[in-house]
């Protein structure tokens, strides 16, 4: 696993190469990618969060695989999702396909298909292990899939789906967290070097509400309806019973079937597409704490694993290590 | 006490001294701002539209498949299995094989329970046959079911066959599914209510039972007359002592099979049209609530889902309405014998309502709890919940308060009641001679005529069984009611008697019977609203209205008895025999004896009641008319 996910990433990095040369072969450009290497992220993670439990609730599973399908197509590896989920969905009895969800009632991709990761499952689900996640407070014999093993150079996708109100998310129908709980974590992530920038999207009721407390650099967020509104269901399924996708989550897993690895586009095309009356709710965004132009933000910035490379002028002190572990000897 | 000694002289508080001046006309406007209250209740504006409370359900969200050619062969296959049952000693024996085989034909795990009870206490002996099939839900863990019961013989004491054909279509239709999350129990008798109650009473530990599933979270019970075609359903909730299903289940069923096609009209009642007038629409709500009410009350509806909600399982039943001209139906009523199903659209309408509803209870995650628990609805989809109507319960209870409170401060001598400080001392001593005086009598009389509605309570579950016939039971009823009589007359005779005049003051009587009154219907009113309401209107109505002349005539006298004999347990068994639709001098079912068997098999209040308060109430009324 290791090795193939560097392996992709060195092909990855060549294909930039190969482009940035093959392209106009301009020197200048060279060194700007090289000089820009600093302020650029060389790694991807992505959090998906569904907070509910329960059948009816099928639509914010089917939400939150959708977007785990959608990040793992545009090359951020399984290594590098933390997926937590009720996962109480494919095998529920009252389930009329066993063992498989879908998001729409075409029933054409079965999302719980081949390759479904969760890392985080079940009554494991919840706020004190979200924050100990995202802050990196883990018990020290916590499994690898279960750590945000995130630093100062990562770019976090954070999406978040469930039942919300006015500054707060439910967690499975038992426990909340509020818009407190979520920007005090950043803070702390933020001091501590645990990412570069994050990008916080969140589909639920009164979702706008949710990233109003935010005050750490970096974070651009993306709610699915302003306060006082609801944030509406789209498909349903009658073979089913149950709904199977949510409106605002759908929309913007439609604008990313468009996208692929070698996309230009930006965080302002995605905010652009949003329509409203299709919607039937008023997305929000809050760019204040975010630094760069939208229109200059690639999207794969987030949700690909397009990642650059910093050089170093001096030699990596391999012998460091040596030392230290004949000392451990 | 305040109220007490200040009456006496003592300072009182501005608020006492307004209520001692005004209670005497209070409980008037009370009393009819109470009756103004239910009469307002039938009002559009007075209620409110019906709603799905609990999210989880989800009615009317998956498409329907009841009616393939599998289901209706296997509605057939039950007249089949009679077919080759006909060697059986006996019917019930003959059916409940049938039913067994056919159940087990399709996979379910079948039992049958062979029980004997009594309709009346220990009053002959009648057998019953059980027969039931647990679908198991195969990807669940058995924990939670749901369940589906039908009687051999519907209310109107027609063959049920179609509702047993119908289950056997939906087991068939239900094991071919995969997505139960609950076990599924089709439950077939042939002893009516007592059948399902002693069926419930094996499945909750009593023993019998081995074919067993978990938690029964919901029943749905059938009754499918012989007919063509229905016009609709009649919806049936009501259990005894007040019990009532979740508001949900009501509201789910209603709503389903209005989109199958198959409307369940509360009681079988349509709603007046949106173009009738005012008067049509609010005599429409009157007479279903009327009916509920009655139903309620007496603790008598159509199906046989009230024993399950003894057992906290939400339950209703929905019957098939049938047109008089149903050209089945009136085959059946000649002939006797058992036709065909109903006409296939039918059959399947009804079908996918059950199998909606059972679908929509699947998605159930935890008992029902969400939506009301006490309501009564005026009309198909609107309710009243509990908040606007129990006030009409509390403008009664506080008729009653104020009067008993008004009479107790009239009670005994005007000069108890002068406000002259000096003689204070004297005053208090004198009340609390007059209360020595009277009060023991006062409790005396109570006591003696409760002693009455004790014996009256205790015989017919104390003598012997074989004695307590139908005819009996009614001559028991006027023996009593002669009993009673000349007790009423004997005790208020001997105080007529100049020496004893003074150790009794029926002011007093009237006061604490009030109190006593007002205690129970105030009880009663939260439990079982309708019942409080009847025991009210033949209790605490008269009881404010009794002697309530400043000066007492013989023809006042006469004319208040008449009015409490009309008010009167016999005078009402008899009109609600009428009500029932039995002939007042049919002696073949009592309602006395119907309150007899409800209260030993299902511990229903209405027959205690009875007994021990409206009985005694009317008896004290009288004696406080006839007083001196």
């Amino acid at each position: 696993m290791k090795l193939s996910s560097l392996f992709s990433c060195t092909v990855l990095v060549l294909s930039l190469l190969a482009v940035a040369f093959g392209a106009s072969s301009n020197e200048e450009k060279v060194t700007q990618f090289f000089d820009s290497s600093e302020t650029q992220h060389t790694n991807n993670w992505a959090v998906l969060v569904c907070t509910s439990r329960f059948w009816f609730n099928y639509r914010h599973m089917a939400n939150t695989l959708s977007m785990y399908r959608t990040v793992k197509r545009l090359g951020i590896p399984d290594s590098h999702i933390i997926l937590m989920l009720a996962d109480d969905m494919a095998c529920n009895p009252r389930n009329s396909y066993p063992a498989a969800v879908y998001d729409h009632p075409r029933k054409t991709t079965d999302l719980y298909g081949d390759n479904v990761e969760v890392d985080y499952r079940g009554y494991e689900v919840t706020v004190e292990n979200f924050i100990r996640l995202l802050t990196g407070r883990v018990a020290p014999d916590t499994p690898r899939n279960k750590r945000l093993l995130t630093d100062d150079k990562s770019n976090v996708f954070i999406y978040m789906t469930g039942h919300g109100g006015e500054d707060f998310l439910k967690f499975q129908d038992s426990e909340e967290i509020n818009s407190y709980d979520i920007a005090d974590a950043f803070k702390q992530m933020w001091e501590k070097q645990r990412y570069r920038e994050i990008l916080f999207v969140i589909d639920t009721c009164q979702a706008n509400t949710m990233y109003s407390k935010f005050d750490s650099p970096n974070i651009l967020s993306i709610g699915s309806s302003k306060k006082g509104q609801n944030s509406l269901s789209h498909y349903h399924d009658f073979d089913l019973g149950v709904s199977v996708i949510d409106r605002f989550t759908y929309y913007n897993l439609e604008f990313f079937e468009s996208v692929d690895l070698s996309s230009k586009k930006t965080l302002a095309d995605l905010i652009a597409a949003y329509n409203r009356s299709l919607i039937q709710s008023d997305p929000g965004v809050r760019t204040d704490l975010f630094a760069r132009d939208l229109k200059k933000t690639y999207l794969t910035d987030f949700f690909g694993a397009v990642q650059n490379v910093e050089l170093t002028a001096e030699a990596f002190p391999i012998g460091g290590n040596k030392v230290k572990k004949s000392s451990v000897k | 006490m305040a109220l007490v000694l200040s009456g006496q002289g003592e300072k009182a508080s501005p608020i006492l001294k307004l209520g001692r001046k005004y209670s005497a006309y209070l409980a008037y406007p009370l009393l009819l701002a109470s009756i103004v209250w239910l009469l307002l209740l039938p009002f559009q504006t007075f209620t409110r539209n019906g709603y799905f409370s609990e999210n989880a359900m989800m009615p009317n969200q998956v498409y329907t498949v009841f009616g393939t050619e599998e289901h209706m062969s296997a509605m057939n296959h039950i007249d089949a299995e009679l077919a080759l049952q006909s060697t059986a000693k006996d019917e019930g024996e003959r059916q409940a094989g049938a039913v067994y085989r056919a159940f087990n034909s399709l996979g379910l795990d079948s039992e049958i329970q062979r029980f004997a009870y009594s309709e009346v206490p220990g009053v002959g002996s009648t057998s019953g046959i059980n027969v039931h099939g647990v679908l198991r839900a195969g990807r669940s863990d058995s924990v939670e079911a749901l369940l589906i019961a039908a009687s051999w013989t519907t209310s109107s004491n027609r063959t049920n066959i179609n509702a047993v054909r119908l289950m056997a279509g939906l087991a068939k239709y239900a094991s071919e599914q995969v997505y139960w999350a609950k076990d599924i129990i089709f439950l077939v008798t042939d002893g009516g209510e007592h059948g399902i109650e002693t069926w419930l009473k094996s499945y909750h530990g009593g023993g019998g039972l081995y074919v067993r599933s978990g938690i029964i979270q919901a029943a749905v019970c059938l009754e499918l007359p012989p007919a063509q075609s229905y016009a609709g359903m009649g919806l049936f909730f009501e259990g005894k002592s007040g019990q009532l299903p979740n508001l949900d289940l009501v509201n789910i069923v209603q709503y389903i099979s209005r989109v199958e096609r198959i409307p369940a009209y509360l009681h079988g009642m349509v709603d007046a049209s949106r173009s009738s007038t005012w008067l049509e629409k609010y005599k429409r709500s009157a007479q279903l609530l009327l009916r509920q009410v009655s139903s309620l009350a007496i603790g008598k509806s159509v199906g046989v889902h009230a024993p399950f909600l003894r057992y906290r399982i939400d339950a209703l039943t929905l019957s098939g309405i049938v047109r008089p001209t149903d050209s089945v139906s009136l085959e059946y009523l000649s002939t006797g014998v058992a036709p065909v199903m109903p006409a296939p659209f039918t059959v399947r309408a009804i079908g996918r309502t059950v199998e909606s509803t059972l679908r929509s209870l699947n998605n159930l995650l935890e008992h029902f709890h969400q939506s009301f628990f006490f309501y009564i609805l005026p009309a198909n989809e609107r309710y009243i919940s509990i908040g606007d109507y129990i006030p009409a319960a509390g403008l009664m209870v506080a008729s009653l308060l104020f009067q008993a409170m008004h009479l107790w401060w009239m009670q005994g001598s005007d000069d108890m009641r002068s406000d002259n400080p000096a003689t204070r001392i004297e005053r208090i001593n004198a009340y609390y001679a007059f209360l020595r005086r009277t009060l023991p009598n006062t409790i005396g009389i109570i006591a003696r005529v409760h002693l009455l509605g004790v014996i009256l309570l205790v015989t017919p579950i104390a003598v012997p069984y074989a004695v307590l016939t139908n005819t009996t039971s009614t001559a028991y009823v006027f023996t009593m009611a002669l009993a009673s009589v000349s007790m009423v007359l004997h005790i208020s005779d001997t105080y007529w008697i100049e020496s004893v005049q003074r150790m009794v003051d029926w002011k007093q009587l009237k006061a604490v019977v009030e109190l006593y009154v007002a205690v129970v219907v105030g009880c009663l009113s939260v439990m079982n609203f309708s019942l409080a309401v009847v025991l009210f209107g033949v209790t605490g109505l008269p009881l404010v209205l009794t002697r309530v002349w400043t000066s007492a005539t013989k023809m006042r006298r006469i004319a208040n008895v008449c009015m409490l004999l009309l008010a009167s347990p016999v005078c009402t068994l008899v009109l609600s025999r009428a009500a029932l639709g039995l002939s007042p001098l049919d002696f073949t079912s009592s309602p006395f004896r119907m309150f007899l068997g409800d209260f030993y098999h299902f511990g229903s209040l209405a027959y205690p009641l009875v007994c021990l308060v409206y009985w005694p109430v009317n008896l004290l009324c009288m004696i406080v008319a006839l007083m001196p």
